[in-house]
């Protein structure tokens, strides 16, 4: 109610109901007052007083008038209605209460009339002040509604945010630190640790710690049961303290646990906070095993592509390769190239494959020392259509089949199958051509001896913008001035 | 820092912005959601964040398909948002 009579009060300020009263009853001044004072002495004492004799409505009669309107007031809430009252000539006034459900929480007193008011005035003026009770009422329930909705809607929006954060990534190194970040933000911490559970050795390995205090705290692994993040996965329940809560991560099973430390503000952790940090484990929780899921089937794709990769190269024509330093120098000239971190994964797991075709061409064309005849080669040729068509089967390496499809392709058109020219040729076939053909040139094979490392790079120079992309072939000549791609190049070549 | 900052809060959309994460310092967001607390354009929440972000008020979380914004940790930076909001 007293909420209510503020706002009534507001809205009856000089801007609003006021000026508008004060029009309509020539010179009439409007007052608002709570409830009323059980003794005079106290009127004479308010605020409302003090305004009244500075209104000068009045004038120098205005012990008297306060009196009359003290008595009017009593008499209006006893009775609950308007109550008129005269001060002396041409000063008349008017009582009103304020009554919502039944109960008065406050009065308007119009002072300064010059006469009684009419039958018709006074319904109009019950009129006006019925319509501003109501607006107050819905204005205050509006207010109130907001202030019980806003906060939710605020931490539903940060849920909805954390979560879209959290689900753009796979890469478990990156999602963990993320997730320690968010925590630490959401709950203003000065620490938050995260450890994952380790089933075999039934302990909690540390994964990602982020701590705002000068001194920093090592990183420890703590057996299941023990400390407060060890409990909370032994429990399945978020533990909390003064100065730390440790949450689970559960999705099914205890993926791990984010335990924070020590508010910004210094206080104690809440109910509040623990119920935040529950709906935001059990986001991280999803993402988490979204992630080991992801990382677990990326290794197995890799194994899969190594073990190809190596039964091609037991096969009785095939030579020792140079993959490690072309694995590397994709990753140097990857980003170089404007590709992002999958393309160039994929670049990689085709550089592992890229003769894969050669699996079905015959033994003795492979094995031939000398020039091959135009059948021969027209049958060579076959090898990356070959190797596309066994790979589409495998689809985590959809994205690679263009790449071995088109790695033999030259910039300017004379290359195979298609013949393709400039950049119709995927990027990565391009950088695949350049670093493929690189790394055949520097390997002995059974029909020529190996060129060194700077006799083919004169050759990949020579052929820019013929065979190979100039662009590509720039960032290639970059990559290779390197230290540790020389050094590696020839560690392998020592080996073949 | 103080003075940069005094000039920015000038603006009436940065120190809405201010004023909301001050107000919910618990709070991370993405541009969408800020330019709804705060019922202004996005493209001008949007730069207006990333002025406030390079003051160091906020901090930003971004990844390739999101956004989120949050206030700062830094409690020197705090204490001053602090003051210039009670001035405000």
């Amino acid at each position: 109610m007293e909420r209510l009579f503020l706002k009534v009060k507001s809205n009856l300020g000089p801007r609003n109901g006021a000026s508008v009263f004060n029009k309509c009853l020539n010179g009439a001044v409007c007052f608002v007052l709570p409830r009323v004072p059980a003794k005079f002495k106290e009127l004479k004492e308010t605020d409302l007083a003090k305004k009244i004799i500075a209104s000068g409505v009045f004038r120098e009669q205005y012990k008297k008038s306060l009196a009359i309107i003290f008595s009017s007031l009593k008499k209006s809430q006893k009775k609950r209605s308007p109550e008129q009252f005269c001060c002396g000539k041409k000063s008349q006034g008017l009582c009103y209460p304020l009554i919502l459900r039944d109960k008065v929480f406050g009065f308007v007193i119009l002072c300064g009339l010059k006469k009684t008011l009419s039958g018709d005035s006074q319904d109009m003026f019950a009129a006006l002040i019925d319509t501003l009770v109501n607006e107050s009422r819905r204005e205050v329930e509006l207010e109130r509604m907001n202030e019980r909705v806003k906060p939710r809607a605020i931490a539903l929006s940060t849920v909805h945010t954390v979560h879209r954060l959290m689900a753009s990534t796979l890469d478990i190194s990156e999602l963990l630190p993320r997730i320690a970040r968010l925590s630490l933000q959401l709950l203003r911490a000065n620490r938050c640790s995260i450890k994952l559970v380790d089933k075999k050795r039934k302990i909690l390995l540390p994964m990602a710690t982020i701590d705002l205090r000068k001194k920093k705290t090592r990183l420890k692994k703590v057996r299941i049961g023990k400390y407060a993040p060890g409990r909370a996965v032994k429990k399945e329940v978020p533990v909390r303290g003064e100065n730390y809560l440790a949450s689970p991560m559960i999705d099914k099973e205890v993926v791990g646990v984010i335990t924070l430390y020590d508010k910004i503000d210094g206080k104690a952790f809440t109910q509040f906070d623990e119920e935040i940090m529950k709906t935001l484990s059990e986001q991280a929780a999803i993402a988490v095993k979204n992630a080991q899921l992801f990382k677990e089937q990326a290794d197995l794709t890799l194994s899969s592509i190594r073990c190809i990769a190596r039964l091609l190269e037991d096969r009785p024509h095939s030579v020792q390769r140079a993959e490690a330093s072309s694995l590397k120098l994709i990753n140097i000239m990857g980003p170089k190239l404007s590709m992002n971190e999958s393309e160039i994964k994929m670049l990689q797991y085709a550089a592992m494959l890229h003769d894969a075709g050669q699996i079905s061409i015959p033994e003795k064309v492979l094995m031939k020392k000398g020039e091959l005849t135009g059948r021969e080669y027209n049958i060579m040729k076959t090898h990356p259509l070959k190797g596309s068509a066994i790979l589409s089967k495998f689809k985590p390496l959809k994205p690679i089949v263009p790449i071995i499809l088109y790695h033999h392709e030259n910039f300017n058109g004379t290359g195979y199958p298609k013949g393709l020219k400039g950049r119709d040729i995927p990027l990565a076939a391009r950088v695949l051509a350049v670093v493929g053909d690189f790394e055949a040139m520097i390997t002995k094979k059974p029909y020529r001896r190996a060129l060194s490392i700077e006799n083919a790079v004169r050759e990949v120079k020579k052929n820019a913008g013929v065979q190979f992309d100039p662009h590509v072939v720039k960032v290639f000549c970059e990559a290779i001035q390197r230290k540790d791609v020389r050094r590696l190049l020839e560690k392998e070549l020592r080996k073949t | 820092m103080k003075d940069k900052l005094k000039k920015t809060l000038k603006n009436k959309l940065s120190r809405d912005i201010v004023a909301f994460f001050y107000q919910n310092q618990g709070s991370i967001d993405s541009v969408g959601g800020v330019s709804a607390w705060v019922n202004d354009e996005r493209s001008k929440v949007q730069s207006a964040l990333d002025k406030l972000v390079k003051l160091g008020v906020l901090e930003k979380d971004s990844t390739e398909a999101t956004k989120g914004y949050c206030y700062t940790r830094d409690k020197k930076v705090m204490k001053i948002v602090k003051e210039l909001m009670r001035d405000v």
